[in-house]
């Protein structure tokens, strides 16, 4: 599949829907992300992003350069950027952590935005230790949210296929409804 | 399966294409499709030529999945092991190629 064709994919993702990517270079992480972001910027939703395998500084310097007016956005509130978003006092516990995506969700809409995108990185977990609530976290979400958010996260390929001997690659497959596969040649999106 | 000459190479091949099959559709079956045609248009490999050509497949495998590509290769060679009533032993280095070749030897296909 044409990476054309992802981005695309990434751009129409609708409310509920629960994706996942994995890529393979930096480069593929932020063009992929920052599409989903930039294109719910743009249609009037508002974006949460869980910065996770770069500091949100960082981040903002990388959304500048793909067009994302970062200042305007931040200042309206239509994008959050969120240092830590999983883990507090030590503990990654799911209901909490969609709870939080739930409150962000109310306040967006509250101020007036037509719904809210959620993405980033989960990174957090693994430096904590705590990659089995990660899995629990992922399964809660279920292949379709609960709650009309749009979620798509992102999973560098190299760290997920060599921890635990694969298992937790094949864990994080099952626990969403699209798969988005960006290798170093081709891509693919798994959807049900 | 020992003995046999060239039945018993089909058979192998034929075992072997089952456990890809089963291997890939772990990602689903649009991927495994999707997987099948990325090899066939830039490797020129088919389906049916992926027991003669592990390497290209291996390596259209690493384009489409990157790291991924070594969980699926393994998954692939414990179901092949399965079927052939083999005993997997995980090896952390190796590629369905390697266990393709262990194979072989512990079934006498030459």
């Amino acid at each position: 599949m044409e990476k054309s064709e992802i981005l695309e994919f990434v751009k129409h993702m609708k409310a509920k829907e629960h994706a996942i990517v994995f890529y393979s270079k930096p480069e593929d992480k932020h063009q992929v992300l920052l599409t989903f972001v930039k294109e719910g910027l743009e249609r009037g939703e508002a974006v949460g992003y869980a910065a996770g395998g770069e500091s949100p500084d960082s981040l903002r310097e990388a959304m500048k350069r793909f067009g994302i007016d970062v200042e305007r956005y931040e200042k309206s509130s239509a994008l959050i950027i969120m240092k830590e978003m999983y883990i507090e006092g030590g503990k990654g516990e799911p209901s909490e952590i969609i709870a939080r995506w739930k409150r962000l969700y109310d306040e967006a809409i509250a101020k007036g935005f037509k719904g809210l995108r959620a993405t980033g990185e989960t990174d957090h977990f693994f430096h904590s230790n705590l990659v089995k609530d990660l899995v629990r976290y992922e399964e809660a979400l279920h292949r379709e949210l609960d709650f009309p958010m749009t979620a798509l996260c992102g999973y560098n390929t190299e760290i997920v296929a060599n921890y635990g001997r694969g298992q937790l690659y094949l864990d994080l497959i099952k626990a969403h409804r699209t798969v988005i596969f960006t290798g170093p040649e081709a891509g693919v999106v798994k959807s049900y | 399966m020992r003995g046999g000459g060239k039945a018993v190479e089909n058979k192998f091949k034929k075992t072997l294409l089952e456990a890809v099959d089963y291997g890939l559709l772990v990602l689903g079956e649009t991927v495994r499709q999707a997987i099948y045609s990325h090899i066939e248009r830039n490797y020129k490999v088919k389906r049916e030529e992926v027991p003669e050509r592990l390497e290209a497949f291996h390596k259209a495998l690493e384009g489409v999945l990157g790291a991924g590509a070594k969980v699926v290769e393994r998954l692939i060679a414990k179901n092949l092991y399965q079927r052939l009533n083999l005993n997997f032993i995980e090896h952390e280095d190796w590629t369905l190629a390697d266990y393709i070749r262990d194979a072989e030897k512990l079934i006498g296909v030459d």
